[in-house]
């Protein structure tokens, strides 16, 4: 997976759990979760959502690795 | 890079015309087979008799599916039921595990309830063709039609019930099982990774149809020289094969802003 992310960090640093962030950015419990396992990337529109909730930018959230090839 | 590009392409297209021999080498033989033993252990009439009997049972076979059918959908409903009961506290990061295995529970529930309305709505046909050709009584054909009535009632409501609990589990959903517009709601309080797994296996769901209607083509199409099976089969498969794609192809080639 070449997107990492540092959500859960930024999360716990709010005081919010994935309920509370999911209604914040209009998602889904599981999908928050997905996103920080890494198991799903979210689209431009909710990574910017995010990034406003933690009140950081996306760059600083997610981190996009190149993949050896 | 084009000459690359050109010899895939040519692997491509001889791959292609393989197959279209092999699938028209094994249909001449499956037919060549097919003459040989039909004649050689007179399976028409084996099969025709496997009809009659089927016929016969077909009320026994339909209340065993009804009672199958309510008793698994309740089953999966009870055990997730069970399990959000003695779930008190949320504790969302140990909970993945509790939310996936009660998740899929409760899909199981919706999935049999649907897999068995669909199969009793078939059943109930052999039924009916059964109560016209007198293989079974009027009074057994009315238990039957009452049972699918009470079943479909029943089924119904217990998807309602395993969508009720899935709301327990996504606060945000909404949408009544019973309600007509159910999916279109549902759909639309689903976020972005719900969505894309729902067209995932909507897309999947419209691939396998692709298969299915191909090998229900080719078996009717060797049935012809066994049975007097008629165009109305056809008919069925070609419409069924159709619809998805006529829809599928209209709704790729309209420009349509995708959010």
């Amino acid at each position: 997976m070449p997107l990492q992310n540092h959500l859960k960090e930024h999360r716990a640093r709010l005081g919010l759990n994935q309920q509370q962030l999911g209604s914040l950015v209009g998602a889904s419990r599981q999908t928050i979760s997905l996103i920080e396992r890494g198991d799903y990337s979210p689209s431009v529109t909710l990574a910017l959502k995010i990034a406003r909730v933690c009140r950081v930018s996306v760059e600083t959230l997610f981190e996009y690795e190149e993949e050896d090839k | 890079m084009n000459t690359k590009n050109e010899n895939e392409k040519r692997k491509i297209t001889i791959r292609f015309f393989l197959y279209i021999l092999a699938g028209a080498a094994m249909g001449a033989c499956l037919s060549m087979a097919g003459f040989f033993v039909f004649a050689k252990l007179s399976l028409t009439r084996l099969l025709t008799d496997f009809y009659a009997v089927l016929l016969v049972c077909s009320p026994w076979i339909f209340l065993f599916f009804c009672l199958t059918a309510m008793i698994l959908s309740y089953v999966f409903l009870a055990l997730a039921k069970k399990q959000l009961a003695n779930r008190d506290d949320w504790n969302e990061e140990d909970d993945d595990a509790f939310y996936r295995r009660t998740d899929r529970l409760l899909s199981f529930s919706v999935g049999i309830s649907n897999l068995g309305m669909i199969t009793l709505f078939m059943i109930f046909a052999l039924v009916t063709i059964a109560v016209l050709g007198k293989y079974t009584n009027v009074i057994l054909f009315f238990v039957c039609a009452l049972a699918f009535l009470l079943s479909m009632i029943f089924l119904a409501f217990l998807q309602r019930k395993s969508i009720e609990q899935v709301r327990i589990l996504n606060p945000e959903k909404k949408g009544d099982a019973l309600d007509l517009h159910f999916k279109k709601k549902w759909l639309a309080s689903s976020d972005e990774q719900e969505r894309l797994a729902t067209y995932a296996a909507s897309y999947k769901a419209f691939s396998s149809l692709g298969i299915v209607f191909f090998v229900l083509y080719a078996l009717l199409v060797l049935m012809i020289p066994f049975f007097n099976i008629g165009f109305l089969p056809f008919l069925c498969v070609g419409c069924m094969w159709l619809v998805p794609n006529a829809v599928y192809f209209w709704e790729a080639s309209m420009e349509k802003p995708r959010q």
